[in-house]
Parts: structure tokens; sequence; C-alpha cells
């Protein structure tokens, strides 16, 4: 109901002007039609754009996220590599520890470089009666006052009766 | 045209609806195994170690490489390429490289650095692959008891095969999408199934006692020229074997550790040692004490054979216990025949004679005892160590029953079992059965502790410690069922202290030349003790055995007994 009194007042109110610049097309209503279609024209165009801008822009994200993937990947593959050259540096260092610590090695290095030789025999000392009396007095005066089992399963407790008896030696 | 253009258009849809709507699977099955590849995961072998933790057997990752023939473009040069790397022959690289298949070795469990160097080269259709290699790192020692592995590291001999099921391991495999050039597809598929480690052994052996155990009879057997040495110490009280060698000679007649654990799969006429058991049964049933007086000629008719002492003697009024020092076949003779062959027969069998250990080690044998009947001079010859034949093992536990007052304690080897996840498996408690009293293993004891300190074991004699033990020298079996001239088994069986044994041991000498037991193995008994009684800081006792036996009669080494 607007529009048409809307039309009929611009029309007198530009009609001065037009006399005044001389030969104008003669102004049209416009359709309303028309200009609802092509205000849609321009959204469509508009959401192409938008829709093509995101497309680019998620396949742009997709392509980076897969480079990240595969560089990643390549990564993983490196240090997984590192990890089994490591175990088997591991490995061959506690082979080696091994046989550096074989009893056959030790003889050898300790006969050929450092020129040390077995020797002939082990010489036993054998206590008089009477320091083995002493020393087992000693042991059980010990074993009265300080109870060290584990001492005296490996005859520790007697060491500190026995020890005078060594004089100057350690 | 436009029909045309029509067919062809239906035969474009028709062959798109079969690719995604009919057969899609088969395309896309096909597109992934070429994608796929799944990497064999190999499960370590377990270690074995000494009783210390010593490492005696271990498994390393070593690089196999391989060869895929049908990608190999030239086979030529690259076998030349990989000749002087992998020190074999060109022509024979080659003709793997050009062989029909898909897959040939090149070369085995080869130093990783080297194959780092055949990485590098780039090599069409040549691969590598993670392969571990089994390896001794203290040489040969106790490689008898050991044993080894084959290349696929499976157990060919020695615990390496008797445990083999625990050793070997559960293999895994990784399964990966990789692209042409063999890089891992981000995201793809990727299953890992972990491969399993297998169990570790951890032995009763100790290291160190192997090592000096092996020396001494090499030294020994290089004075004396024999063929063969066994020696095995043990803790008669636990049962645990603490060393056992084997030595024999190499292609330069150099001793040398042999693959074959002797001390069990070789039965030998035991000799002499054997009289322990038959004195044992008749101080046991009461048919002797070690004073009772035994008038012993040095000769006597057994059924059809005539039996001798080793030496000419006018007829002696000996103890028991002078009968054992001087190793008298007459008199023991005269003391089985008051046991009689039942109860005989009965003591070799509680004894162990012609039984299994317990060990169950591949090839172990049984020796061989006369279960059935015996003939008539088989009293004669038995009781003596002749006519029956035992493994060093079994008559060291013969001695180790009398060590441990009276009971036979099962032997061991393997201490525990311990799983990839570190659960320590104990074996099994050694089995025990008492064999005869305590009173008869002390009075055999203290008998035996005058072979060592006046009889043929003196030279086992250790300072400030006391020896039970006694000696043999056994002629050796020819294959005629007679007895090789000169040839003999040479031992010494022991243990030590006397009153409170911690260490026992049995000394085999296989042809030694002098063959007096005395002479030749009972000095080596002594080191090996010696050393062992150092390295388990074992302190004389000090408390004697408790029983008096007759003191004996002094007699020489110098002699067969």
């Amino acid at each position: 109901m607007a529009a048409p009194t809307t039309a009929r007042r611009s029309s007198t109110t530009t009609a001065p002007n037009r006399e005044g610049r001389g030969a104008r097309p003669p102004l049209r209503l416009v359709d309303d039609a028309r200009r609802k279609a092509a205000h849609r024209r321009r959204r469509a165009r508009l959401v192409v754009v938008v829709a093509a801008l995101l497309a680019a822009g998620t396949l742009f994200l997709l392509a980076a996220f897969n480079a990240m993937l595969v560089t990643g990947q390549s990564r993983i593959d490196h240090l997984q590599k590192k990890v089994a050259e490591a175990q088997t540096e591991y490995s061959a260092n506690r082979l080696k520890v091994a046989q550096l610590e074989a009893p056959s090695h030790i003889v050898e290095v300790a006969q050929q470089r450092l020129g040390m030789v077995p020797p002939p025999g082990v010489t036993y000392l054998t206590p008089s009666e009477a320091m083995a009396a002493q020393v087992d007095r000693g042991a059980g005066h010990a074993s009265t006052t300080t109870p060290d089992t584990t001492a005296k399963r490996d005859g520790g407790a007697s060491w500190a009766a026995a020890k005078p008896y060594l004089g100057g030696n350690p | 045209m436009l029909v045309a253009l029509a067919v062809l258009f239906a035969l474009v849809i028709a062959r798109l609806v079969d690719l995604q709507v009919v057969a899609p699977g088969h395309y896309a099955a096909a597109g992934l195994a070429q994608r796929l590849r799944t990497v064999p995961l190999t499960a370590e072998r377990g270690s074995i170690f000494d009783r210390n933790g010593a490492e005696l057997a271990m498994s390393v990752e070593q690089k196999t490489v391989w060869a895929d023939p049908r990608e190999v473009h030239d086979a030529t040069a690259t076998a030349t390429a990989l000749a002087p790397l992998l020190g074999k022959d060109v022509a024979g690289l080659r003709s793997k490289l050009a062989q029909q298949g898909a897959f040939a070795y090149l070369a085995r469990q080869i130093d990783p650095a080297l194959a780092a160097k055949i990485d590098a080269l780039h090599l069409a259709g040549v691969h590598l692959v993670d392969e571990s290699k089994r390896f001794d790192p203290a040489g040969l020692l106790a490689r008898s008891v050991i044993g080894d592995v084959n290349l696929d590291n499976a157990g060919r001999s020695g615990l390496e095969a008797q445990y083999d099921a625990s050793l070997l391991g559960v293999p895994g495999k990784l399964q990966i999408e990789t692209g042409p050039d063999g890089r891992t597809i981000a995201g793809g598929r990727e299953h890992v199934t972990p491969a399993k480690r297998g169990s570790d052994l951890v032995l009763t052996i100790d290291r160190s006692l192997q090592y000096e155990v092996e020396r001494a009879l090499a030294d020994e057997m290089n004075q004396t020229s024999a063929r063969h040495g066994t020696a095995l110490v043990m803790d008669p009280t636990t049962g645990e074997i603490l060393a056992m060698a084997n030595l024999g000679r190499d292609d330069n007649d150099q001793p040398v550790p042999t693959t074959d654990n002797r001390a069990l799969t070789v039965a030998f006429e035991p000799g002499s040692v054997n009289k322990a058991i038959t004195m044992s049964g008749a101080l046991e049933e009461g048919v002797v004490k070690p004073s009772t007086v035994i008038d012993v000629p040095d000769q006597m008719r057994v059924s059809s054979a005539m039996f001798s002492d080793h030496e000419p003697h006018p007829p002696q009024k000996w103890t028991v216990t002078d009968i054992l020092t001087q190793s008298s076949n007459i008199g023991t003779i005269k003391i089985a025949q008051q046991l009689g062959v039942p109860k005989t027969k009965e003591y070799l069998q509680k004894f162990g004679l012609g039984q299994t250990t317990g060990l169950d080690f591949p090839n172990e044998t049984n020796g061989i005892m006369k279960s059935g009947h015996w003939d008539g001079t088989d009293i004669g010859s038995i009781p003596i160590g002749q006519g029956v034949a035992v493994n060093a093992l079994q008559m060291l536990q013969v001695f180790n029953t009398l060590a441990n007052g009276g009971v036979w304690v099962q032997p061991q080897l393997v201490k525990e079992v311990v799983g990839p996840d570190g659960t320590e498996t104990k074996s099994p408690a050694a089995s025990t059965r008492r064999v005869v009293s305590q009173e008869t293993a002390k009075q055999m004891t203290a008998m035996l502790e005058n072979v060592v300190k006046v009889g043929t074991g003196v030279n086992a004699k250790i300072d400030g410690y006391n020896v039970a033990g006694k000696t043999g020298t056994a002629k050796k079996p020819d294959e005629h069922g007679g007895y090789k001239s000169g040839a003999y088994f040479s031992s010494f069986i022991g243990f030590v202290p006397a009153e409170a044994p911690k260490l026992s041991a049995i000394v085999v000498l296989d042809e030694p030349h002098p063959y007096y037991a005395g002479q030749v193995s009972a000095p080596v008994f002594a080191r090996v003790a010696q050393y062992g009684l150092r390295l388990f800081k074992i302190p004389p006792p000090s408390q004697g055995l408790g029983v008096r036996v007759p003191s004996a009669k002094p007699t020489s080494v110098d002699r067969v007994d």
C-alpha cells in the first residue's frame, strides 16, 4: 500500500530537475521481484565465494596437517631407528663388558700387559697352640660384649683379638 | 555416434559400479597388501648367568644381509660390491643374487658396523634385517655345560638345548603401511605384536671357580699327557654344582674344554672309590666296625676268578680302617662277602649307581649296574669297582652322601629361571633320601680322613683343614671285554672340611702318565679345593668329627689302588 504513494511523490518532486537538464530517460518503477532476484544473486555469489574460500582454506589446512603428519612420522621413524641403534650399541657394550670381566681376559692382561706371575703356592701361617688359645679367649670375650653374628660367621669376631698379634702387619 | 557414446558411458558406469559396489574389497585389499609391510621382531634369547650374575652366554643383535633377486638389477655389479665387505667370493654371491625366488641369505649375523657400510651402498634388492647372535663372553669356559645354539638360535647341546623352551622367547611382528620409498605412511595402519624376551637361567656354577678348575685340569693334563680330564666341585649340603669342567685335546694336542659334558655322558669303571659303598653298607648293617680285624691275604679265588691286591704282601691282620686306607681289594671283597650279594647290591642302588642323577642333562648316562642276577665272580669284582660303571657325578654323589651325614641330596645345576618380567622361579627344592645313618657317615668320614692323612691320598692334603677322600685307579676296558694295558682312569674324590663339609670334588684323568691317582688326581683336588675354600671364605671348623676310628698304617701314593 505504501509503495505507490512513494513512487508518486518522487515523480512530482523530481520533475523540475528533469526539465532543467534536458533529455533524460523517463523514470520508471523498479520491479520488486527483479530487485529481490538481484539481491539473491549477489548473496549467492557471496556464498559461493565464501564457500570457495572455506574450501580452499580447509584444503590448505588439510595439506598443512598432512605435511605435519608426514614430518612427524618421519621424525618418529628417525627416532625409532636411533632407539634401535642405541639398543644395539647397549647390547654390544654389555657383551664387551662381560668379555673384559672374563677370568681368562683378566689373567691374560695381568700376565702379558702387567707382567704379573702366578704365585708358586699359597703359604698358610699356623698359629701356635698358645696363641690360638688366647685368640679363642679373646673371641669369646668379644662375643659377649659385641654380639655381631655376621662377623662371627666369617671369622670377623676373632679379628679384634688376633690383630695385636700381627704386629706391624696391616 | 550418440549411441556409441552412450554405450561407452554405460560401460564406464558398469565398471564403476563393479569397483565401488560389487567388489570394492578386492582392490582395497590389493592396495593394502602393496602398502602393508610386516617386519619380524626377533625375541632375544635369554642369558645364562653364573651364581653371581656374571654372564656366561648372551645374545646380541646383529644384522643379516638378504636379497630379493627379483629386485636386483645387475647381479654381477652387486656381487662385486658386496664380496670384499662380506669376505665372500663374487661367483657365489652372484649365483645367490641371480637365483629364482624372492629370498636369499647373503650373510647372517654380521657386525652392525659392517652392515652400515653395506646399507650405505644402497644396492637394489639387498636388504638388512635384525637377527640376534649367541655369544659366550667368557670364551670356552664351561662350554660343555652351557652347550651351544645353531644359526637359527635353537639350542643344540647342553643347557641351551635342555632349557631351549625357556630361553627362546616368543617372536613378535610389526605391521605398518609404507610408501614406495619405504617410508611409513603417516596415519596408516600400524599394529605391533611385541616380541617376548626369553627367560634367563641362573646357574649354580661359580665362574671364578670354574676357571680355576679348568686351569688346574689343563695344567695336570699337560704334565701327565692325559687324554681327557673331568672335575666337579659341589656343595654337598645343598647339592649345588659349583664347577663342572671337561677337557679334551685340540688338533694341536693342547688341553681345551670339550663340547661333550663327559662328567655326565661318559661312564667309567670307578675302581677303588667304589669301596666306600661296600664299606658303608657293611658298617650300616653292623657286619663290621672300623676296628674289626680281618685276615687279608694278597690274593683270593672268588668263583672262577682270582683276585689280588695291588702289591704282593704276606697275610695281614688289618682293621677295616686299614683295608680302606690301604685300598685292599681282598679285604674289601671279604667284607662284601660278609655283607652278601643282596645287601651289596641294595647299597649300590641306594647310593644312586645305575640311576639318573635327576639333572636330566642331555645325553646323560645312568652308568651300568647289574641289578639282576649276579655271577659268582661279581661279588669279587663289583665291590671293588669293577664290572660296574658310573658317571663322575654319580660317584661324587656317593661321597656327598657321606659328607652330608648319610643323606643323598639331588644335584642342581640351575638355581633359578628369571622370566622376562623379572619373575624369579627357583628350581624345585632338591629331593633328599637317607642312605646310611649319621653314625655310619661319620665313621666313613673318619676312615676317609685316614686315606688322606697316611694313605694313598696324601697329596690331597690342605694346610689347616682335614680332608676326607679316596683315590681310585681303574683299568680301562677294551672292545673285547678285557682291559687295555697301561690305560687307566685315575680319580680322586674328597670333601673338606671333613668335620663339616662345605666343598666336595671329584677329579678324573683319562690315561695319565704316571697313572697313580694319588700322584696325579689328588694334587688337582687339593689345588681346586684350596681355591674354593678361599673363594667361599670357609674357615676350618672349631669342632672335631666326634667319632674315633683306629689309626691306619701309612702307605705310598705310588701304587695302583
